[in-house]
């Protein structure tokens, strides 16, 4: 072999070697921080299905002012944690397909609040992550966040958007003692319907992933929990 | 060798990265919706350019010459990737609404470009400066940008409303052909006011 050719094996090693310590270093060193963000980016999720009008100090909130109150860092977010611990109980769940899953439940003065469960499916790019939060009846829906998708800005992404969320609250998962069929509409839902909610013009497939996750991951929910614990339906 | 004030001044209007090289330009569309993504893109491609060129140049004389754009792409890449977890760690929500672009940096034409065309022929001090000015002209564009485009699409100023309530929001403003048509004007004016023409 020649010797620059040596030379430049040398130097590519060098590079690597020396690139690859700093990016370990930085990653070490800022490695908490990271994750205790995105621990209270999940909270916050979690808080924003089981209590969208939140109230920290009595006063209720809409979901958009809880987004402002907790995102735009009105609060410290050291807070949150805090708030989670104190009010939020988690429970492992293990659903009837198998799967490990958890349950969060809100309490106040060890009065049950609201619970709130984890659903994922896809939409049409990419996974859509989102709770689910349940009024006390456990058929009610109190709040639902959708987050971390890939989903089209504008189209499939308003998903993400208060307005989409809030259509959302006080619809029904159960009633007359089973789980409903729950939809998206294409267009606007007739809001005398108790399980339609509106969709998201031009983001049908988008819609259609969010409303087929839902209504399995509640059938499994409903299943493995909500039966046992659900109070008698009054009719 | 071109004179030290002009290292930095020239690529903010008479050799503008993004209005007369036309590099960059992806990123000017993605993260202009609202200022402070703007702002913090701004930041983060300053740093990146600043140290690039800084390395790149220290190492000019050892740098074979048969991997340089590779040794280019791996300095490039790795400062990159430290932004984005700093941003990560000290500016989360920021950098979650900048979502993959603060990784895109690394194949923003003007770091590689700026790192080719000047650091790897002059030194240290000058590279940087050469950094810093290109990062400043790169700025300038993005934040005339974000600032339109989020005063005229959501009636905001860093997120401070400041057109009234009533104002309903141009939603043209807020997807990124938006951002194309103003800088497109914007290149536009300013070809009118320097009178330099691209020859056809």
């Amino acid at each position: 072999m020649q010797k620059d050719e040596i030379q430049t094996i040398k130097f590519a090693a060098i590079i690597c070697l020396v690139c690859s310590m700093a990016l370990a270093g930085v990653q070490g060193t800022l490695r908490s921080r990271q994750e205790r963000n995105k621990q209270i980016d999940k909270q916050i999720n979690v808080l924003k299905a089981l209590t969208p009008t939140f109230d920290p100090e009595g006063t209720a909130l809409s979901s958009e002012e809880v987004d402002l109150y907790f995102v735009q860092g009105k609060v410290p977010k050291e807070w949150i944690p805090e708030y989670f611990e104190n009010y939020v109980n988690s429970e492992d769940v293990t659903l009837p397909d198998g799967t490990d899953s958890v349950l969060y439940q809100l309490k106040k003065d060890d009065q049950l609040v609201s619970v709130a469960f984890p659903a994922q499916g896809k939409g049409l790019w990419s996974t859509v992550h989102s709770y689910v939060g349940l009024e006390t009846d456990l058929s009610t829906i109190r709040g639902v966040t959708f987050f971390d998708h890939g989903e089209t800005p504008g189209l499939g992404g308003e998903c993400s958007k208060p307005w989409f969320q809030r259509n959302f609250q006080g619809k029904k998962l159960y009633t007359n003692g089973e789980p409903v069929k729950f939809e998206v509409a294409k267009g606007e839902a007739d809001p005398e319907t108790p399980y339609k909610v509106d969709g998201m013009s031009g983001a049908t497939i988008t819609g259609n992933g969010i409303e087929k996750f839902i209504n399995e991951t509640f059938r499994l929910y409903n299943k493995a929990v909500f039966t046992s614990q659900r109070p008698v339906e009054e009719t | 060798m071109p004179a030290i004030t002009s290292i930095v001044t020239d690529p903010l209007s008479d050799n503008n990265p993004i209005t007369v090289q036309m590099l960059g330009i992806c990123s000017a569309l993605a993260v202009t919706a609202q200022l402070n993504t703007a702002l913090t893109m701004s930041i983060a491609v300053i740093a990146v350019l600043v140290c690039s060129n800084t390395i790149i140049s220290l190492l000019r004389k050892k740098i074979p010459g048969k991997i340089r754009m590779i040794v280019q792409m791996v300095v490039i890449a790795s400062l990159v990737i430290i932004v984005d977890q700093v941003l990560k760690a000290y500016a989360f929500e920021v950098s979650k609404s900048m979502s993959v672009f603060v990784g895109l940096i690394i194949t923003n034409c003007i770091v590689m470009g700026r790192a080719e065309a000047f650091a790897m022929s002059n030194p240290p001090k000058e590279a940087a400066l050469d950094g810093l000015g290109n990062g400043l002209g790169y700025s300038a564009v993005l934040i005339i940008v974000g600032f339109l485009r989020e005063l005229l699409g959501a009636g905001s100023v860093f997120g401070v409303q400041v057109l009234p309530e009533s104002y309903p929001g141009n939603g043209l403003m807020v997807i990124a052909p938006g951002a194309f048509v103003i800088i497109g004007l914007l290149i536009w004016m300013q070809r009118t006011i320097t009178k330099k023409y691209e020859e056809a």
